[in-house]
């Protein structure tokens, strides 16, 4: 992916650092940058461009990348350094931090520190204490990229001047615009089932890209969908985010995995359901023993964490997308028995629970019912749900409209009908208006 | 790391509230305590607002910069077993131990070794866990009084923190001694002082806190000011924040200042959760929502740990949090916190409080509010998880009861057992709270008894209306245990009127009987037998023959006490036969003993002693088979000491009350003890020997205190009779306004009428003529209520012999004639003895007057139409005044 599209936030911040760094009488106001993302979401070629800036304005930069430096990271770093500088002694050959400072005092310099999640403990340790010894000065410029969070909380000068940022995928412009600017460009029906099915997660848009291109398949027949299925399971889920899971555990993540990516906002309860409903070979023993799921499947894959927003457990956006895509177009039968279910579930939960989390169920309970719209209940259960989110009182049917409103994914699916639930809510809304004005 | 603990030693603002402490603690004429709550009015705003980390910083500061005057122990009520009275004492002592090793609480040690050892069989001591407590804090008292020297020697004073008071406001009781005692307990030391921090404000009406407004002083907490909340943000948050900025108005605006949410802030924005900025985008009526669920992220088992403790609530250690993990599948990859982490993690956590020295941590309370509210709901709405907990930690409770020594944990176990038991299944907790409630009760243990309704109480929202029913009906049953009769019986009428009809008609006889010993409590006669008249009837349709035994029994108790003693000794007689029949030998002898006092009282001496002695001899054959304890004997030996002491067998009297006091001197049964010596004073009484008789009954009084209530006042009583016989009438006020406070407080109407009539007749009628009347006019208007007829006659008599003394004989003998009347109605030995001390007053007067007054008494007698029931007193007047016409 060299093409450059939807990322001007992140290039602004760099262009800034640069200039500040070229200039001697600025401070670079973003020192330390973390960009943050799931595989194949960019952060490698963000980095890649801050290189390429680099060989331009020929500043020495430091490339690690953690994951090809599992052995020594102060090695990797003070090879490098050497590259750029006559460092000989004993002192520096044991500390990166002694090299960087050498070649700081040349002037300005530029460290990339790729898939910083895969550090461990001790991996971490040198980073930070780099880091933090090297902070006060001006002229470093450091960008870091992760799979992970990063926060350097023991290391408070660090955390204080790191800058993170979450990579999204591209919208459907965006995603229209790296598509036209491809060496072979597509036919616009094909650039939009490519939109459709990756939802703009470019890792998955370059499978599909490669695909269609190199080996001439057309996304619009079943046996080449197939064969891009395929392509994007093994090149998206198996090798990137089931990349370190032992081959013998490989399907029961990538069960779990997409089982999980159905709903929109999970717990504990659902978590266990949905294994015991759709795959009741990956039963635990108990409830509690699914306690430790979340942290096993983070822990291998990172990509399911606590969404505060939606108050609940979220596979990524990107690879939920494409979990959902595959069994969709694999499975369909299963596909929308599964957004039967919890369509049923959230709302038998939103029956069951009181205020804000009630409000939150009905909106998911019309999320997966409207993902359903095939169902011969569908009528039906729109009606049940439209008419439990009527009955509720003022406020939290306000709560229901104002984060209905905002809820694109949810107008999306809704297709059709969302014209007709718009209203009923509207209407609904008009009345409680009038009420008001009345007392 | 997550949720950082502020240091004690970094303690951030709060100014003025520790100013106002050390001046409080520094102040010799401060109130002798001080009491934090928090300041806001609306519950969901109370709570969080940082009262611990002030009460713990004082502690610091008490220790830190008072060493050498104060001594300093910390209270935290959210631990079950703080608010156990003994368990407090003992830990109040232990610490007292460590600051003074040169003092030594040896009585109260012996007490407690004893006390651990008879507990497991106070039901058959024929005592009671009220008694033990009672010898416990005689023991303390004891002890205390030594260290009182020493304190007062080195200037010192100690120093108690409370914290979470409202978890015992209701029932402050339970954290003290003695019964009759208020909270906090000073166990009698002259230089304490105490800190209480609760949530709520002291409700000034409750029986605890009436008019002891002068004993408190009040420090309402309110959240942390900007300025507070800027300076610890600058302290925790890792980023640069502006104070007065933007960012900080609206931080301030969405926390209220309240430092538990803006600990989570700060932990949000340290750890790139969010920005400030998003963080403020949140309304604040959502901002707790939107802040606490960061703990559900359970990719950090610390959040495990935190969710665990939400639930797990009372306590959290390793071997809970293992418990717990075995049923956590666990993958090879994960490594989970260790032992070792996890126990140096732990205190650290601004909102875990760790349990005085132990391994056992607590959730602050309103964290834990918080995590249930907005993790646990979320993350496990139909509670299968938090039910999977339960029944580990249950497990582990279980196994932990088998061999556990000592009674007062195993009791603290048996609650939080009861709690997740109830959590995992209302109709399996159900029966096991009333397994140990009633049992409790029947021990009179009622602080474990209140902890376990407590717990209960939790879930009276799940409760089906029967349910809700049963756990009324079990708080009236508490509250009479504890002597709050009135409480008791406000739950029951409330229970007559809206229970439902089904399980009203199901559990009468449990209410009416429950409501009638409430009333025999307050001495209110004539409701008690009404109550346990109607049960009878409805047992004896049901065919209960016991219940019916047991409520003969109370009823012969009743007519008994009201001197009705030919009805007494009806339902006696009955009840003796029940008991008989069905093979109750214990109870079949106490019915004997109480048919023998009123055989006594009706001067029926041989049949009085007879029964005694029956019942006597049963007593013996059970204890020899080891099935009720010696007091039992002790029991039956005073009342042969009374049978004899009411037939002028002096000597027999004295020595059957020697060898009740030797049995009671060997079962260390404190009440026994004080009741014997107001029996050696009854005895001196009767020799003649009057300072001797009062000696005894002092001897009563010092015993008896805090003690036994009725013994006491006795004691009092008889030694105001008896200045007034030695014409020390000052004295004697003296006394009786002692005992009237005293029965005031115990609600005993019997004994205060009494002593209203005992003060009466010492106070000085040319002085103090007014105060009499109002004196009798209270002990009237009581008497007339409660039908003490007795009562009524005695105060007619003292009216009529002030009269008398003043030589208005018309007016005195109105009043002797409404005396006899009354006594009349009281019983034939009492009206037969009224009417012959009014012939001797008669026969006092000038002889001119005597046909005048006496024709007024015959009249008095014939208008009341009382001639034909009672021809007595026709006769003996009649004869009067025919015979001094000469």
């Amino acid at each position: 992916m060299d093409l450059f599209v939807n990322r001007e936030p992140e290039l602004e911040l760099i262009d800034e650092a640069f200039n500040a760094l070229m200039n001697k009488k600025r401070l670079v106001r973003t020192p330390l940058i973390g960009f943050l993302g799931v595989s194949g979401i960019g952060k490698t070629f963000l980095l890649r461009r801050v290189a390429q800036r680099c060989q331009d304005t020929q500043l020495p930069y430091i490339w690690v990348d953690v994951d090809q430096a599992t052995a020594n990271v102060a090695h990797t770093i003070i090879t490098q350094i050497k590259q750029y500088t006559q460092i000989d002694t004993s002192a520096s050959e044991q500390s990166p931090v002694h090299a960087a400072q050498v070649l700081l005092q040349q002037g300005p310099v530029v460290m990339l520190f790729d898939s910083v999640e895969m550090a461990n403990t001790d991996q971490l340790s040198t980073i930070g204490t780099l880091l933090r010894d090297l902070s006060d000065d001006e002229k470093l410029f450091v960008v870091m990229a992760s799979k992970k969070s990063l926060s350097f909380q023991h290391e408070r000068s660090i955390a204080r001047k790191l800058t993170t940022l979450s990579l999204k995928p591209f919208d459907r412009e965006k995603c229209e615009l790296y598509l036209e600017r491809q060496d072979q460009p597509t036919e616009p029906e094909i650039r939009n089932i490519i939109f459709e099915w990756t939802r703009g997660y470019p890792l998955a848009i370059n499978v599909m890209i490669n695909a269609i291109t190199e080996r001439q398949l057309d996304p619009r027949t079943e046996p080449d969908q197939k064969v891009l299925l395929s392509l994007l399971t093994e090149e998206v889920i198996h090798q990137k985010v089931l990349v370190n899971i032992k081959p013998e555990d490989k399907a029961y993540y990538f069960s779990a995995l997409q089982l999980f990516s159905f709903p929109r906002r999970s717990n504990l309860v659902l978590m266990q359901d949905l294994i015991e409903t759709f795959t009741p070979e990956l039963k635990r023993e108990s409830s509690l023993a699914y306690f430790s799921l979340p942290r096993a499947i983070t822990e291998a894959t990172d990509v399911l964490s606590w969404n505060m927003a939606r108050a609940g457990f979220a596979v990524d956006e990107p690879i939920r997308n494409i979990f959902l895509l595959i069994l969709k177009k694999e499975q369909p039968s299963r596909y929308f028995a599964i957004h039967d279910f919890l369509a049923r579930t959230n709302l038998q939960l939103a029956a069951e629970v009181p205020g804000s989390d009630r409000v939150r169920y009905l909106r998911e309970s019309l999320y997966h019912a409207a993902s359903n719209t095939g169902s011969p209940h569908f009528s039906e259960q729109l009606a049940e749900i439209l008419q439990a989110v009527l009955q509720e009182a003022p406020d939290p049917f306000l709560q229901f409209t104002e984060e209905f409103s905002q809820d694109e994914e949810l107008k999306e699916v809704l297709g059709p009908y969302l014209a007709t639930v718009q209203s009923m809510l509207d209407t609904h809304l008009n009345a409680i208006n009038d009420h008001e004005a009345e007392r | 790391m997550m949720y950082k603990q502020q240091h004690i030693d970094h303690f951030i603002g709060r100014s003025q509230e520790i100013s106002t402490f050390v001046h409080w603690l520094t102040n010799p004429i401060s109130p002798w305590i001080l009491y934090i709550h928090d300041a806001a009015e609306e519950a969901n705003k109370k709570g969080g607002v940082g009262k611990t980390w002030l009460l713990r910083r004082c502690a610091e500061l008490t220790r830190q910069r008072r060493q050498d005057t104060t001594a300093v122990v910390v209270i935290d009520f959210f631990n079950v077993g703080d608010r156990d009275g003994i368990l407090l004492a003992e830990k109040i002592m232990t610490n007292l131990q460590e600051i003074y090793p040169v003092w030594s609480p040896s009585t109260f040690t012996e007490a407690i070794q004893q006390y651990r050892i008879e507990e497991r069989q106070i039901a058959d001591s024929g005592s009671s866990e009220s008694a033990a407590r009672d010898i416990i804090f005689a023991a303390l008292v004891e002890d205390l009084h030594l260290l009182n020297e020493h304190l007062a020697k080195t200037q010192k004073t100690l120093v108690v923190f409370f914290d979470t008071f409202e978890l015992i406001e209701q029932n402050p009781g339970v954290a003290v001694l003695r019964q009759s005692q208020t909270f906090p307990d000073n166990y009698q030391l002259e230089r304490m002082k105490v800190v209480i921090a609760g949530r709520n404000k002291l409700d000034w009406t409750h029986p605890n806190w009436i008019g002891r407004e002068q004993e408190v002083q009040v420090m309402p907490l309110a959240p942390f000011s900007l300025q507070e909340m800027q300076e610890y943000v600058k302290a925790e948050l890792i980023y640069d924040f502006l104070p007065q900025s933007r960012q900080a108005h609206a931080l301030y605006e969405r926390t209220e200042g309240r430092p538990i949410l803006i600990g989570l802030a700060i932990d949000v924005l340290n750890n790139r959760i969010q920005t400030i900025d998003d963080l403020i985008s949140v309304a604040q009526d959502k901002f707790e929502a939107y802040l606490v669920p960061q703990v559900n992220r359970l990719e950090n088992p610390l959040n495990w740990v935190i969710l665990f403790m939400a639930h797990v609530y009372h306590r959290f250690n390793i071997p809970i949090f293992e418990s717990i993990l075995q049923s956590v599948a666990l993958d090879s990859a994960i490594q989970t916190i260790n032992r070792e982490t996890l126990l140096s993690i732990l205190p650290q956590l601004s909102f875990v409080r760790q349990a005085g020295s132990s391994e056992d941590f607590v959730l602050h309370d309103e964290m834990r509010r918080l995590v249930t509210r907005y993790c646990w709901e979320v993350q496990d709405p139909d509670q299968r998880f938090r039910k999977a907990i339960s029944s580990r930690v249950i497990e582990y409770y279980e196994q932990e009861l088998t061999h556990i020594p000592n009674e007062q944990q195993r009791q603290i176990f048996i609650v939080e057992t009861l709690y997740h038991r109830l959590y995992v299944d209302l109709d399996d907790g159900l029966p096991y709270f009333q397994q140990h409630f009633y049992s409790a009760l029947r021990l009179r243990n009622t602080s474990f008894a209140r902890l376990l309704f407590q717990e209960v109480q939790k879930f009276s929202s799940l409760l089906s209306p029967a349910q809700l029913n049963d756990l009324h009906y079990a708080e009236a049953v508490l509250l009479r245990t504890e002597e709050n009769v009135s409480a008791a019986l406000e739950i029951l009428h409330r229970l007559k009127n809206t229970a439902d009809p089904q399980w009203y008609e199901e559990n009468q006889p449990l209410v009416l009987t429950q409501e009638g010993r409430c009333y025999q409590r307050q001495s209110k006669f004539l409701e008690a037998t009404n109550s346990f008249m109607q049960c009878l009837e409805i047992q004896r349709s049901r065919g209960d023959e016991l219940q019916c035994a047991h409520l003969l029994n109370n009823l012969g108790v009743i007519f008994r006490r009201s001197s009705q003693f030919a009805t007494a000794l009806k339902y006696y007689e009955e009840s003796i036969a029940l008991y008989k029949k069905l093979g109750r030998q214990s109870d079949y002898a106490t019915a004997l003993n109480g048919s023998s006092t009123v055989y006594r009282l009706q001067g029926k001496t041989e049949e009085a002693l007879r029964r005694c002695k029956i019942a006597w001899r049963i007593r013996r054959d059970l204890f020899r088979e080891d099935k009720v304890s010696e007091v039992q004997i002790g029991l039956s030996l005073d009342t042969l000491g009374r049978n004899y002491l009411d037939a002028g067998n002096i000597i027999n009297a004295e020595q059957y009350f020697k060898e009740a006091f030797d049995i009671y001197l060997r079962a260390n049964y404190k009440g026994g003890i004080a009741t014997i010596y107001n029996r050696f004073g009854l005895v001196q009484l009767a020799k003649g020997e009057l300072e001797s008789a009062r000696e005894w009954f002092a001897r009563a009084q010092h015993a008896s205190q805090e003690i036994d209530a009725e013994q006491y006042i006795d004691s009092l009583n008889q030694q105001g009779e008896i200045c007034i016989q030695l014409q020390k009438k000052k004295e004697a006020t003296v006394f009786f306004e002692q005992a009237i406070t005293y029965a005031r407080r115990a609600i005993d109407y019997y004994q205060q009428v009494e002593n209203l009539i005992g003060l009466a007749k010492a106070l000085d009628p040319l002085e103090q003529g007014e105060r009499i009347q109002q004196v009798l006019q209270e002990a009237e208007d009581i008497a007339t209520r409660e039908s003490y007829f007795n009562l009524l006659g005695q105060i007619e008599q003292t009216r009529g012999e002030i009269s008398y003394y003043s030589k208005e004989y018309s007016t005195a003998f109105l009043h002797f004639a409404r005396y006899c009347h009354h006594m009349a109605i009281y019983n034939a030995t009492e009206f037969k003895v009224a009417v012959r001390q009014v012939v001797d007053a008669l026969l006092g007067i000038p002889t001119a007057d005597v046909p005048l007054i006496a024709q007024e008494l015959l009249t008095y007698w014939s208008t009341q139409q009382l001639d034909t029931k009672y021809p007595e007193f026709m006769l003996a007047f009649g004869e009067i005044d025919n015979l001094m016409e000469v």
